[in-house]
């Protein structure tokens, strides 16, 4: 008997909404675009950077020229996609290492899930990020 | 090499960013908090500041070593992303392909800048 191939691929549409899936899919979302995000900046930031070899009036201008609230605001958003990226990674890394599954016991029920044990995880670093972004918004808007 | 290899280098290239980025962005835009440390950096983003870093050893060498970094880490995402969106064995070759000579580019540029400031 023929086997029935459903076609699950959701593609970049499945980042924004793949149904009714826990709060680590959209990290995972996330993850993927600011981690595009950053590659995009990195090429942008190679080329800004560059312009010191050229001496100090062209290095002076180009810097002049990012010296607005517009710029200022991107370069948050940068740091802000970097601190998301590198927490979230983290994360990441631990849970591709097995650190955050428990050891393994019996099944008694109530069962607890690998997703169970891993949530308090998501939070802390939430937390920890939702902390470096007001540091952050603090020290480059307000100081 | 095998894919696993490439993979657990993209895991340990993600650590050591962490490390290294928190420098780099610390010292770029937390000059309020580093005050705090007892640091004071200054106009980091002064000619003089950014030629006297680009003229030590040192700062050469952690941007050179962050420049590889965020370079493979980056465009292996990339290739992630794309191998995901591509699945075809037969796109998969020439994606690798590409994606290794752009990160090469991006790395030769990032590197003639670092030898060209250090040595003016």
């Amino acid at each position: 008997m023929a086997v029935k191939r459903y076609d699950n691929r959701l593609g970049i549409k499945g980042w924004l909404w793949a149904g009714k899936y826990p709060l680590e899919r959209y990290f995972y979302s996330l993850q993927r675009l600011t981690g595009l995000g950053i590659l995009l900046f990195l090429l942008l930031h190679l080329v800004e950077t560059s312009y010191r070899i050229y001496g100090k009036g062209p290095w002076e201008a180009t810097m002049a020229f990012f010296d607005t609230p517009l710029f200022l605001s991107l370069e948050y958003v940068v740091f802000a996609a970097l601190i998301f990226h590198g927490l979230n990674g983290l994360r990441l890394i631990l849970e591709e290492m097995g650190y955050l599954l428990g050891k393994p016991g019996r099944p008694v029920f109530p069962y607890v899930s690998s997703r169970q044990r891993q949530r308090p995880v998501i939070w802390v670093i939430g937390l920890t990020i939702v902390g470096l972004l007001l540091i952050t918004a603090w020290d480059m808007f307000l100081a | 090499m095998r894919e696993s290899f490439w993979w657990l280098l993209q895991l340990v290239t993600g650590l050591l960013m962490i490390i290294a980025l928190a420098i780099h962005m610390a010292l770029m835009h937390w000059d309020m908090v580093l005050g705090w440390l007892g640091y004071n950096v200054g106009d980091v983003l002064s000619y003089s500041s950014v030629m006297s870093r680009a003229a030590s050893v040192s700062w050469v060498v952690f941007y050179v070593l962050l420049l590889a970094l965020v370079v493979y880490h980056g465009f292996y995402g990339l290739r992630a992303v794309l191998l995901e969106w591509f699945p075809a064995t037969a796109a998969s070759r020439s994606i690798t392909t590409i994606i290794i000579a752009l990160g090469s580019l991006a790395f030769a540029w990032g590197l003639f800048i670092t030898i060209k400031s250090f040595g003016s």
